[in-house]
């Protein structure tokens, strides 16, 4: 995992914790110097309401209380890498 | 490795929690925390840099929503406990007479939103949408693909309530499939943004709604004369649901939109008195936050107060149902060209335009094939009676499929708005001057080799190629109409107004030689059909005699009409032409005295450093950069037309007064053009010497010309009154400090020819000095 | 006195107050993103006014942000996406200067036309444009949000210009 950059999370699912209850589940379509985040497909789900699709949605830094993947995606992308990185050298 | 393995430690196996999705089976503990890791990472970024996925286009971003920002995050719309709490399936209101009052209310919102949202261009989220109950009744419906009706043990809200709102969305069902068929443009006429909400697809038959209105207007009848203003609502709703049997059936029937027509009448006469109290929360920005949503927060409109709009849509609905009654292309055509000229059409109807004409069913109205209505246009205007009509050859074929292509275009042209409109002419120029490239080859290549269609005597050197010269007068005509289009738009600055109104008269100096052309070879045929009668009458009885006559009898049959109707459709054309021409001539004269005043120049008055005003010109003249015939004019020739005009030292006086005399002569001249082509279509019928083709377009086509006569008496005041102002002796030394010139559109007159006016620069500084 | 310097990407505060900048000052809603696609891409065509003598002389009070593309890879092609002046310091001709800046800019780069749409009723930015040649090429219905109609404006500064796409050779890159 160490050897992951942030490009590696790039297309990625993640779940972002935004307080209040407030989830989004989205791909990653970019992401900037201040780790603002650009997701797309994005499925919100607020409280005990029900959830709904928001498309593209930008997800400012200081707006994320924690950013979290599901372990198989994680395993999936060091696995991905350390399959670039064997290739290589 | 060791920090992977960190990361696993911490992700405690307990027992599964909730799913936190209902599309997969994640739950809080299949997820681990990057934060951290992630926030780490980025330090090794240049603060400039971006990371993307390689195919992802960040101008796509520019589109995106943002959470947390006010104006992008419609999860930060705060609702009250009202709209938060409320409940559908509970009848409010305490006593039975609030209870209507609420019902009716809600009832009568809907219908006004769906004014702002059709009328004023207004969006779905905004309008009809916000109401709890249209959305809690399309929801629950499309779970069992039926509609469903509320519990609330009044039938007030079971029953009426949910007809009405079944009726409205039923309506708006038939919008949607309007915006589908393309007719007009999504989010610039109609906005259709349905949150996700399936709009009845599973009602089938309009019939069922309808017979849910009667029901409802059956339990109505017990409340007497207090219900009435619902009553009257749900019949005009059950008129809206009609309305798409224009495009199931075709019908042209227009007894619901009279009715229609009717029932909003009423209720706009009755409105005044009242006002209806809406259960609180009703009406809410609430769907906004709850549903699939990719817009940005919008606030709720306020719902215009009358019932007019109804009226509006469905007068210029009947107006395009009318179309069907088109006896011929001819007729067709000018109604296409008159009915969304002076005033833009309701979008409902603008969208019916084009799907009701051209059909499913590969016809035009149901009555021409798509290669008879591309044959007929030209028969309608230069092809009757041509020898290239009998023998049409057959590289002319695939021609003529291009033909109808570019038709279509024309006629769904004539339905957009009025901004799209002229974009659309932009367009069809190069369409149509493909098309005559092919058509004229074609044309030369049959001459050649079979009898010229040409006028004969005195004219037998000048053939009329009869299918190309139809299409340049549609071409030259569409020229003109962009140029002169953009004065409606107020798309020219002042100093270019004079390089415009030169152009259209140019083009329409074009045109008219076209038309004259075609107009004479139209009179060589009649009178040849007509000499052979005198040679038969000269000729003595015999076999000779026998063929001519009955060859005379012939083409007095099958061609004589045409050629009559023909011959007086031009005439017309040529007189609508000369209109045009005289006032564009009036306009450059017009501009010429103030330029030889030193008020205004043809030039941009910038001292620009990035840009020439040989630029500016071919810039605005780009659209026409690649059309052959007729060719731009070069910038430098451009100038010496001006100074043609211009008016200079020796006797200024005397050549100011002889442009003066042009201007009123060539204004006089429209002015008296406009009164025959008024009477004309006021008669209704075939002339003796003018067609109008208008029947169905009666009222706007006069008013078309009506305004560009009103347009001729402006032009005429208004170069009186420069005159006056520059000739004043206090002003006459330095005019150019004094005066500057704007084009102000006016009242009731054509927007095609906003005036030239001089304004007096002195009184607006003081103004603004006040 | 105003100075005039080009956008410092590096500088996040920069980047703040520019947002801050702009969102006071336009209608429209961006999100960050929309300043990162300009920014990132074509930083030096962005351009900052800043007061001198205000105390806050690192904070911009002005800017300009702009972008070049090919245009269906036949003509280069300038757009000025925004532009902002602090209500305060309005009426000096901050706009102006920017602009004339940034349209400088992107002559040198080979742009062949400035292109940018402005609201019908904006009679401000007409005039400022429309100063420095800008025509109105073709007017919007109904363009923005806030349901105005919108002119699409050009400034020719080559001849390629005033030639339709279609007409105009591909590039060859």
């Amino acid at each position: 995992m160490e050897k992951l950059q942030l490009y590696d999370f790039i297309g990625s699912t993640l779940y972002i914790n935004l307080g209040n209850d407030r989830i989004l589940r989205g791909t990653l379509m970019a992401v900037d110097a201040q780790l603002n985040l650009l997701l797309d497909h994005v499925r919100e789900r607020n409280g005990g309401q029900s959830e709904r699709l928001m498309g593209l949605v930008s997800v400012p830094e200081q707006t994320v209380k924690s950013i979290k993947i599901t372990e198989q995606s994680l395993n999936h992308i060091c696995q991905l890498k350390q399959d670039l990185l064997r290739q290589i050298v | 490795m060791v920090l992977e393995q960190g990361l696993r430690k911490l992700h405690v196996e307990e027992q599964r929690g909730p799913q936190l999705f209902s599309d997969n089976t994640v739950t809080a503990d299949d997820l681990i925390d990057i934060t951290e890791t992630l926030k780490r990472m980025r330090l090794a970024l240049q603060p400039d840099s971006i990371i993307k996925e390689p195919s992802f286009d960040l101008f796509e971003g520019t589109h995106s929503l943002e959470v947390n920002n006010k104006k992008l995050d419609t999860s930060l719309i705060t609702l009250s406990q009202e709209e938060t709490e409320y409940d559908c399936n509970t009848a409010h209101g305490e006593s039975q007479v609030e209870k209507l009052g609420f019902v009716t209310g809600i009832v009568d919102q809907l219908c006004r939103y769906l004014i702002c949202w059709l009328n004023d261009y207004q969006l779905l989220p905004t309008t009809i949408l916000s109401c709890r109950y249209l959305e809690y009744l399309l929801i629950e419906s499309a779970n069992i693909d039926d509609m469903v009706y509320l519990k609330t043990g009044d039938l007030l809200y079971d029953q009426v309530l949910c007809s009405a709102i079944y009726g409205i969305s039923y309506f708006a069902k038939f919008v949607e499939r309007l915006m589908k068929n393309g007719g007009v443009c999504p989010e610039e006429d109609l906005n259709f943004n349905s949150m996700g909400l399936d709009f009845l697809s599973y009602v089938c038959e309009p019939s069922k709604i309808n017979k849910s209105l009667k029901v409802s207007l059956e339990h109505l009848s017990a409340y007497g004369d207090t219900a009435n203003h619902l009553v009257h609502l749900l019949k005009l709703i059950e008129c809206l649901v009609c309305m798409e049997e224009c495009l199931t059936k075709y019908s042209a029937g227009t007894a619901h939109l009279d009715k229609l027509m009717a029932e909003a009448l009423y209720l706009q006469n009755k409105n005044d008195s009242e006002t209806f109290i809406l259960p609180l929360g009703c009406f809410s920005m609430g769907i906004q936050k709850r549903l699939s949503n990719q817009s940005p927060p919008k606030s709720l409109v306020i719902p215009s107060k009358n019932y007019d709009g109804f009226i509006v849509m469905a007068t210029d609905l009947k107006l395009i149902l009318s179309v069907n009654e088109a006896k011929t292309v001819m007729e067709l055509m000018q109604f296409t060209k008159f009915f969304n000229k002076a005033t833009q059409r309701h979008v409902i109807s603008r969208a019916v335009f084009f799907a009701f004409i051209i059909r499913h069913d590969e016809t035009v109205l149901g009555r021409y094939t798509f290669s008879q209505f591309a044959q007929l246009h030209p028969l309608e205007f230069s092809l009757a009676s041509t020898e290239i009509s009998k023998k049409l050859p057959e590289e002319a074929v695939p021609v003529l499929e291009d033909i109808t292509n570019v038709l279509f275009d024309w006629y769904q042209n004539a339905a957009q708005n009025t901004s799209r409109y002229r974009q659309g002419y932009n367009r069809q120029l190069l369409l149509w001057d493909a098309l005559q490239v092919q058509m004229e080859n074609i044309e030369l290549e049959f001459e050649s080799k079979m009898m010229a269609d040409r006028a004969n005597e005195p004219f037998s050197d000048d053939s009329m190629l009869p299918f190309t010269s139809w299409i340049f007068a549609m071409k030259v005509t569409a020229m003109i109409e962009f140029v002169l289009k953009g004065f409606d738009l107020d798309v020219y600055k002042p100093f270019e107004s004079y390089v415009m109104f030169w152009y259209s008269y140019y083009l329409s100096y074009q045109l008219e030689s076209c038309l004259e052309k075609i107009h004479k070879f139209v009179d060589s045929r009649i009178n040849k059909i007509v000499s052979l009668n005198k040679k038969i009458k000269k000729l003595k009885a015999g076999e000779k005699k026998e063929k001519l006559r009955a060859q005379y009898r012939f083409l007095m049959d099958t061609e004589m009409a045409q050629l009559q109707t023909n011959k007086k459709f031009l005439t017309f054309l040529l007189m609508e032409c000369t209109i045009i021409r005289s006032l564009s001539l009036s306009q450059v004269l017009q501009f010429a005295i103030l330029k030889s005043f030193n008020v205004i120049d043809n030039k941009s008055t910038t001292k620009c450093q990035f840009t020439s005003n040989e630029l500016l010109y071919e810039l605005r003249m780009k659209v026409f950069s690649s059309i052959g015939v007729p060719e731009v004019v070069p910038y430098n020739m451009i100038e010496s037309t001006l100074n043609d005009f211009m008016i200079s030292e020796p006797m200024f006086a005397l050549k100011l007064k002889k442009t003066m005399e042009c201007i009123q002569k060539e204004t006089q001249n429209a002015s008296i053009a406009v009164d025959n082509v008024i009477k004309c279509i006021a008669s209704d019928k075939d002339g003796e010497v003018l067609y109008s083709a208008t029947r169905l377009v009666k009222p706007q086509a006069t008013d078309y010309f009506q305004r560009l006569k009103t347009s001729a008496k402006a032009i005429q005041l208004n170069s009186k009154v420069i005159n006056a102002k520059l000739e004043n002796k206090q002003t006459k030394n330095d005019p150019k400090s004094l005066f500057t010139m704007r084009l102000k559109s006016c009242e009731n007159a054509s927007s095609f020819f906003p005036l030239l006016e001089l304004v007096d620069t002195r009184r607006q500084k003081s103004k603004s000095k006040k | 006195m105003i100075s005039y310097r080009p956008l410092d990407l590096g500088n996040l505060l920069h980047f703040e107050h520019l947002k801050r900048l702009i969102d006071a000052d336009l209608s429209e809603p961006y999100s960050i993103y929309v300043y990162r696609f300009f920014l990132n891409r074509w930083p030096e065509l962005a351009y900052l006014a800043f007061d001198d003598d205000s105390e806050k002389s690192d904070e911009p009070i002005g800017c300009v942000i702009c972008k070049q593309e090919s245009h269906r890879n036949r003509r280069m092609r300038g757009y000025i996406g925004m532009l902002a002046v602090e209500s305060k310091y309005r009426g000096r001709g901050i706009a102006k200067t920017l602009v004339k800046k940034a349209i400088k800019k992107m002559q040198k780069e080979g742009c062949d036309e400035i292109m940018l749409e402005t609201e019908v009723s904006n009679n401000v930015a007409l005039n400022l444009y429309e100063g420095m040649g800008f025509l109105r090429m073709k007017r919007m219905f109904r363009y923005y949000l806030n349901e105005g109609d919108a002119f699409k404006l050009i400034l020719p500064l080559t001849a390629k210009s005033c030639v339709r796409t279609t007409f105009l050779e591909e590039n060859v890159d």
